[in-house]
């Protein structure tokens, strides 16, 4: 069987960028500086991942202070609003609060936003292994305060996502659902835009109407229940949620060797709930080097 | 003067000349300088008014989860890992079994004790929120890492207990992190339970904030060995003067479950928000404690607010603390 390697989602910070952002925050830094420690920092992570031989990998995300919050502060009729807490864990985001899915703003362009640091949204590599990513639909809502009417605003978000896999002229395109769906319909059009990949939580949901359109990938936990729907399907097995360094990943995938000749393996979860120092080690191990 | 308590819930801002250098100050130079702020805190709570002065703002401990963690072995800490926005605390990583290396707050009871000081109230850190804010790397499952850590809190309380004396000692555990899953109730209820079995003289205080379903921890109340319960209201209330307290409705249904128990329990009202420079007036306040007083005796509320106060600057957080004295002896002349 032929492992594929993909990391997804933010990369946590490192020191020297967290100072950075302090400094920025009490206004001893300007934000064209910060953005060019940002930059600098997404070249390291590049290096990193290029020597870690990963096939597959997401931009840092380095100026994305959650998952959801770039693309809320660039869509017309989102604000933010209270800090809400993340799945069962002690991280928490700024829950969007969406009346209205209005216009995309400018996201590839340097400029000041509040709340966040400031843009462009990705700090893209010219790579065969860039991945650009964007949060799921689905869970974009239900992590959301939605005042409008909810099948409007998900169509409305799904516009503004083929808008921006135009705009960025997107080749390939990570979606991330932490949620579990039941329901994938909504991606019909985005998968005919563009390669995707979509990282799933659960065993599954309906991919059948989805028709006769396949992801380029779908990444969970059990590669049986959507292994047709997709070209290559994955399994979520380096644990975000543990600093053990060990062959986990290889271990998760071994029953389903007779079943599959490519399989994708992932991480479980963004890194950004591991420490730096950990995080920079197992990137080595998604095909059992620890 | 036993009728609406006036107390704080731990944490208050440090002044920078011990923030700025908390990590490198070494051993005797730490100690003088914490009991520098804790002294200096220490009157900011008493010109407030404060009937309960707490340890005076935990100035020896630099957050809630990096102190006692810190001071454990079978546990390390490889780095931060982000809260949210660009803020981060130090998550450690349980490896082996863990065990007290030294005594997390020792000092602050030695401290008080030499002063004379009887109205404190210790803030421990709570088993359920140690294990939930670790990675858990070794124990089998999440309940045996919290039944460890209770253990181990049962072991600190016990020697705080044993060094303070005869007189009855209150201990708050704090368990932000209580609520967080409903499935997982039980096991903070067991390992809150470990964490006091068997000591006596102690008031145990537990403190839970931010929590979306309060009604999860009212449902164990009966069979958890707390007696008081200091709680977060004020930031989900709205500032307006109203005798509706949207934010306080759940008043009436921790009456409704204390009153189905034969133990007495109290209530720790939080009417302050400790995320807002907003000032509240004390007519709002007094808005707020009458609200409550509907449904639970004045010997049974206290007052405080919703959380530690550290995340405000020390003028805020003092006139915060001020305010809600005035409130609280406005309602008290009337009552």
């Amino acid at each position: 069987m032929e492992l594929i390697s993909l990391l997804y989602g933010i990369y946590p910070r490192s020191e020297t960028l967290r100072k950075t952002y302090g400094r920025w925050e009490r206004g001893q830094m300007d934000a064209n500086e910060i953005s060019n420690v940002i930059k600098d920092e997404s070249n390291a992570y590049y290096d990193l991942v290029k020597e870690a031989s990963l096939d597959y990998f997401t931009d840092p995300l380095f100026n994305w202070h959650d998952i959801l919050r770039p693309i809320a502060l660039s869509i017309e009729g989102i604000t933010l609003g209270p800090l809400a807490r993340y799945k069962a864990t002690n991280t928490f985001y700024r829950e969007p609060e969406i009346e209205h899915i209005g216009e995309l703003g400018d996201m590839s362009s340097f400029r000041v936003v509040e709340e966040n640091p400031p843009f462009p949204v990705y700090h893209e590599l010219d790579s065969q292994s860039y991945l650009h990513f964007l949060p799921g639909i689905n869970s974009f809502i239900k992590m959301s305060k939605v005042v409008g009417d909810v099948s409007e605003i998900r169509e409305g978000l799904k516009d503004r996502y083929l808008e921006i896999i135009e705009k960025l002229r997107i080749r390939k395109l990570l979606i991330y659902e932490p949620f579990e769906s039941k329901d994938f319909s909504i991606y019909g059009d985005i998968i005919e835009a563009t390669a995707t990949f979509l990282v799933t939580n659960g065993n599954g949901g309906d991919f059948s109407t989805i028709g006769s359109r396949r992801f380029f990938s779908i990444i969970g936990d059990n590669p049986y229940a959507y292994a047709k729907y997709c070209e290559v399907p994955g399994v979520k097995a380096v644990d975000a949620l543990s600093t053990k360094i060990g062959d986990e990943a290889v271990q998760r995938l071994k029953p389903f060797s007779s079943d599959f000749d490519r399989l994708i393996v992932s991480n479980t979860e963004s890194f950004d709930f591991l420490p730096r120092v950990i995080a920079d080690r197992k990137v080595f191990t998604f095909k059992g080097g620890a | 003067m036993s009728e609406l308590i006036t107390q704080e819930i731990g944490s208050f801002r440090k002044p920078a000349y011990l923030s700025s250098k908390f990590r490198s100050f070494k051993g005797d130079e730490f100690k003088s300088v914490a009991r520098k702020a804790t002294l200096e805190t220490l009157d900011l709570f008493e010109k407030s008014g404060l009937m309960n002065v707490g340890v005076g703002g935990e100035m020896y401990r630099w957050e809630m989860y990096e102190h006692p963690i810190s001071r454990m072995d079978g546990v390390k800490i490889f780095g931060p890992v982000r809260s949210f926005d660009n803020r981060y605390y130090n998550k450690g990583s349980v490896f082996d079994t863990i065990r007290r290396r030294e005594p997390f707050h020792a000092e602050e009871i030695e401290l008080f004790k030499g002063l004379g000081k009887r109205n404190i109230k210790v803030p421990v850190t709570g088993p359920y929120t140690l294990m939930d804010w670790s990675f858990n790397d070794h124990y089998s499952s999440r309940e045996e890492l919290a039944m460890a850590f209770g253990r181990l809190m049962n072991q600190e309380i016990r020697e705080l207990k044993a060094a303070w004396g005869e007189e009855v000692l209150q201990i708050q555990i704090d368990e932000p992190a209580a609520t967080t899953r409903p499935e997982e109730m039980g096991i903070v209820l067991e390992s809150v339970n470990e964490s006091v079995k068997g000591i006596d003289g102690v008031e145990t205080h537990l403190h839970v904030c931010y929590s979306t379903d309060y009604g999860l921890l009212f449902n164990i109340m009966p069979s958890l060995d707390v007696s008081v319960y200091n709680l977060e209201f004020a930031n989900r209330d709205p500032v307006s003067l109203s005798d509706q307290r949207k934010g306080y409705e759940d008043v009436k249904r921790f009456r409704d479950v204390a009153d189905t128990m034969t133990r007495k329990i109290s209530l720790g009202l939080g009417v302050t928000d400790i995320h807002r420079d907003f000032m509240e007036p004390a007519e709002l306040i007094e808005e707020r404690i009458k609200y409550a007083l509907k449904y639970v005796d004045p010997d049974r509320l206290r007052l405080n607010p919703d959380c530690g106060l550290r995340t405000r600057s020390r003028e805020v957080g003092y006139q915060k603390l001020k305010n809600m004295v005035i409130a609280r002896d406005r309602v008290a002349d009337s009552l």
